[in-house]
């Protein structure tokens, strides 16, 4: 099936989790902090992403629960699910294809 | 984050569709939680932006989501990989389209986006006037309970008159209908400062006063009965503010002691932030009524000022019947009908008659309001009418109805959420001049604000007109075969067009009604502001000094201290004239005592009753009020009997018709008691109430022979008020170290202040009327001109077969005369019906003013026939040849 491209945001969030069980304004903190402040996703936003990428099944629900101070039952943590991990890698590599082709034409960071 | 905002974010929640709340609701509450309370802490800028986008990432979120929902169910892609959904019927792609549509239609999009700007901006900052003083009930526990209680004079007429001390007492003892009851009387402090005495504003209160507002002191106790015992040790209760200012909000304050008016008392307790009443007050000391005040001699001293909380299943109607009862009680026979009690809910004596003419105004808003709704509207019918065969072969060609009603839902989301937040950008800067224009009698004017409810309340009118809108506009497209339109045959009617025709008739009613009740108020301001005072308020400053008993107690030292100051100032060289009186003209004092004439002396003292001011030449010199006969006072008067009085033209009309008064003698109330006075003057009238009464019977009596321990001085002057306050200060200070001044005052302040309600008045009425009368012309231009559009072919058929473009113009017109013709009977009646409404705001004009009528006829008239014009003019020049050919 051809594997349609996510939106970086969707990306994003998706990296995000692959390290590790989140909330989702954990998953906002770490956005903000791996990406040094420059991308802020809004709550609702935010929230609309883990919708289509659930809806997608790219995540789920994690049972995990983090004694953070901020759990409590209202809460929802966040897992990665393998297919989401397939869509990751395979946009990296739609990703890194399109850098290759950059650099070759002189258009890249090199 | 306050309860408020809470609430808010609940409800906007709602925003997103039911399948998304099941899962995430809690979660995304959350979220935005955390994020508004990350912001919270940051400095003011980046807290308001921090919560404005995450608010604006809320809605909008959720507004994507619902069309999300609603494109999912309508069924339009398949949708069993969710992924294909989101690609090819996302909303996102679809809130692109909405924009690039709009921007294809500028002129339709810019104006459809003023026009929400306006109507919303301009009803948002009345809404938020409306919702602080009328809405909001008062920041007390259970405020519908507190009520004022008031005295009333029934042969007199409906005032409300302050309370007796016996009646306070009786009620007290007696009723059962209270759960608290309360006497104030205001008044201000002095305490000793560094830059000299400051006066404080506060209360003397009785001990069950926080009670009447359930309010409990943060530190300390509350005021008891034994506080209010005579010899009782003394004691004050503070502000929050004052707290924080004078201790820092040192919990130690409590148990210090307070030197106030030069003497000392004991902080008990500091009262919460939130409490307010009659404005903030810094000091609250116990109310000592004396015992003698109790007795039968004192039930027509009415001074003090009862609040109450009404026992928890009381009625405020129960309580009036009792208390009247009780006081019929204790008075017997023969007053019984004279006095009555009024029971008034605390927030109805705060806004009394503000509520009226602010429910007037925004009943001006809402006419507003519906006047832009239908401009919306029949642009968006011409839109939707002009774009019938676009959508036409689109529902040939198998898009479903629901999808062109999506599309154009969320084009009209995108204009009238733009819309409503430009709207609120217009209110949040039109706030500040509107209170700054209001006149200062209507309360809680500072805590007007653009805030969470106004917002709320604009984004679901935003959010209601673009449903409506897209409604009417889906509907509007379903008369087409896209056969016809395929075959290119245009029809010869346009569906939208009666009800087009309709809103315009509307319109143009609603415009001259508002016209014309804008009109009757711009002319009662005119006649208002053209009215003479009877003296010269510019160059002239005022101010008050008070002398207290303590260190003045005798008329004497009273006096002396008056006339010290009066020749002080007159040596200053920025003086021009100085001078005291006891009361001042429009500044809303006056004292009344009765008099006798020498002809009917037989009739008991004090029969007549006229208005007294205690005053000296100067007055009349400072404020320019001319001497018609006889002569003014002069320092070597003779005092008490047979000395010098003046008396204004009115007395002498009233009491002395077609006789000089010069001479007569009158025998009035002064120090000396009834003594007899000698008129030796008569000045020019003025008006003392202010500008739209009546001048009454005034009395003059030189200030040496009325001492009171307080006077306002008065001085016409080239100095500003600022420099005079300085002059004043210095002077008062050799004199008195430490007694307070006040600033002077400008005294065209007062006759402004007068002027103030007819002005906030009319200019708000005019801004309406004048919006929504524009608003109607451009609906009706844009009707015209739609309707010529599509006629085009057969003018140019009628041209051709040699009608006159002069014919053609006449057709032309005649169809928007037709439609303003029924606006303007309409608007009749309607102005007729409602203009009753503002006649106690109209100053010596009539409801049904005929030059106001006539001119509000024509200016819409005016405009209306401008606005077909233009579009006939172009009918009329329909070249035949063009029209025919590309037809």
């Amino acid at each position: 099936m051809d594997q349609p491209s996510l939106k970086p945001n969707q990306y994003l969030v998706l990296l995000v989790l692959g390290s590790g069980d989140l909330h989702a304004y954990g998953i906002k903190k770490e956005i903000g902090r791996r990406t040094g402040g420059t991308v802020s996703i809004g709550p609702g936003s935010l929230h609309r992403f883990i919708r289509q990428l659930d809806d997608m099944g790219f995540l789920e629900e994690s049972e995990f629960k983090l004694v953070d101070g901020l759990d409590d039952e209202r809460r929802k943590y966040f897992r990665i699910t393998e297919a989401g991990r397939q869509a990751a890698r395979s946009e990296t590599a739609r990703l890194a294809a399109l850098i290759e082709m950059a650099n070759a034409n002189d258009l890249g960071n090199r | 984050m306050s309860r408020r905002a809470g609430l808010l974010i609940r409800m906007l929640v709602f925003l997103y569709p039911a399948s998304f709340r099941e899962r995430y609701e809690k979660d995304v509450l959350a979220s935005l939680r955390d994020v508004l309370e990350e912001v919270r802490t940051r400095s003011l800028v980046p807290k308001i932006v921090g919560t404005a986008k995450a608010l604006v990432d809320f809605v909008v979120a959720g507004i994507l989501e619902r069309l999300t929902a609603i494109v999912r169910v309508l069924g339009f892609g398949v949708a069993e990989h969710p992924v294909a959904l989101h690609r090819g019927f996302g909303t996102a792609p679809r809130l692109g389209n909405a924009i690039r549509s709009l921007t294809r239609n500028p002129v339709y999009s810019l104006v459809s986006f003023l026009t929400l700007a306006l109507g919303i901006g301009a009803g948002a900052s009345i809404f938020a006037v409306v919702n602080a003083v009328l809405l909001e009930p008062l920041p007390y526990p259970e405020p519908e309970r507190i009520v004022t209680i008031w005295e009333q004079d029934l042969e007199a007429g409906p005032h409300e008159q302050n309370v007796a001390p016996p009646n306070f007492s009786d009620w007290t003892q007696q009723s059962e209908t209270f759960a608290a009851m309360a006497a104030v009387a205001r008044e201000s402090f002095v305490l000793p400062g560094a830059d000299g005495p400051t006066k404080v504003s506060g209360g003397e209160v009785t001990s069950d006063f926080f009670a009447v507002f359930a309010t409990v002191p943060i530190v300390g106790r509350n005021l008891t009965s034994g506080d209010s015992e005579q010899g009782a040790s003394p004691v004050v209760m503070i502000s929050h503010g004052f707290w924080q200012r004078w201790f820092g909000g040192d919990a130690a304050a409590v148990g210090r002691d307070l030197e106030i008016d030069g003497g000392f008392r004991r902080v008990v307790g500091v009262l919460p932030e939130s409490f307010e009443y009659n404005g903030p007050g810094d000091l609250w000391v116990p109310l000592v009524i004396p015992d003698d005040q109790l007795s039968d001699n004192f039930r027509e001293a009415r001074y003090l000022t009862v609040v109450g909380r009404l026992a928890a299943d009381r009625t405020t109607w129960q309580a009036q019947q009792e208390l009247t009862r009780i006081v019929h009680n204790a008075r017997g026979e023969a007053s019984e009908r004279r006095w009555g009690v009024v029971v008034k809910p605390l927030k109805d004596h705060m806004v009394g008659d503000v509520a009226t003419l602010l429910w007037l105004i925004m009943g001006a808003v809402g006419v507003l309001v519906v006047v832009v709704s239908a401009n919306l509207a029949n642009l968006g019918i011409a839109r939707a009418t002009a774009r019938t065969n676009e959508m036409s072969v689109r529902l040939a060609l198998g898009a479903s109805r629901a999808r062109i009603f999506v599309e154009t839902l969320t084009e009209n989301i995108v204009l009238c959420v733009a819309g409503g937040a430009m709207g609120l950008l217009v209110a949040a800067w039109a706030v500040r001049p509107l209170v700054a224009m209001a006149p200062v009698t209507i309360p809680r004017l500072n805590q007007v604000a653009v805030s969470w409810e106004v917002a709320g309340l604009v984004f679901s009118l935003a959010l209601l007109i673009g449903f409506l809108l897209s409604l009417i506009a889906t509907l509007r497209i379903n008369y087409r075969s896209p056969a016809l339109v395929l075959r290119g045959e245009s029809g010869a009617t346009s569906p939208g067009q009666r009800l087009r025709s309709g809103l315009i008739v509307s319109e143009i009613s609603l415009s001259l009604a508002l016209l014309i009740l804008s009109g009757l108020l711009t002319k009662s301001f005119l006649k208002l502001a053209s009215v003479d005072p009877g003296f010269v308020a510019e160059g002239v400053a005022t101010g008050f000094l008070s002398l207290p008993d303590d260190r003045f107690p005798t008329d004497e030292s009273k006096l002396s201290f008056f006339n010290d100051v009066l020749a002080a100032m007159e040596t200053s060289p920025v003086v021009d004239a100085v001078g005291f009186s006891t009361n001042l003209p429009m500044a809303g004092s006056n004292m009344n005592f009765g008099f006798n004439l020498e002809s009917d002396e037989d009739k008991g003292r004090g029969a007549l009753v006229a208005e007294f001011h205690a005053v000296n030449r100067g007055y009349f010199e400072a404020l320019s009020i001319p001497i018609v006969s006889g002569t003014s006072f002069s320092p070597v008067d003779q005092r008490g009997e047979f000395g010098p009085i003046i008396i204004n033209e009115t007395f002498a009309r009233t009491y002395f018709p077609g006789r000089d008064p010069l001479d007569e003698r009158i025998q009035i109330f002064s120090d000396e008691g009834y003594t007899w006075r000698t008129i030796v003057g008569v000045v020019g009238d003025l008006i003392h109430g202010g500008l739209t009464s009546d001048p009454k019977e005034e009395v003059y009596i030189p200030m040496q022979d009325l001492v009171w321990g307080f006077n306002n001085l008065v001085v016409k002057t080239a100095a500003s008020p600022q420099e005079l306050t300085a002059i004043v200060r210095n002077i008062v200070a050799e004199l008195d170290p430490g007694l307070p001044v006040d600033p002077m005052v400008p005294f065209d302040r007062f006759i402004d202040r007068s002027l103030a309600p007819l002005r906030f008045q009319s200019l708000l009425f005019g801004l309406f009327a004048g919006a929504s009368v524009t608003l109607s012309g451009i609906g009706l231009y844009g009707l015209i001109a739609f309707v010529v559009g599509s006629r085009t072919r057969e003018f140019g058929i009628r041209v051709a077969l040699g009608a006159q473009s002069g014919r053609v113009i006449r057709l032309v017109l005649g169809q928007g005369t037709r439609l303003m013709v029924g606006g303007l009977i309409i608007g009749l009646a309607l102005a007729v019906g409602v203009s009753s409404l503002i006649s106690g705001m109209l100053f010596e004009v009539t409801v049904a003013d005929p030059a106001v009528f006539a001119w509000a006829v024509f200016g819409v008239a005016l405009v209306s026939i401008g606005a077909s014009l233009v579009p006939a003019l172009r009918a009329g020049k329909t070249d035949p040849v063009k029209t025919l050919k590309t037809g």
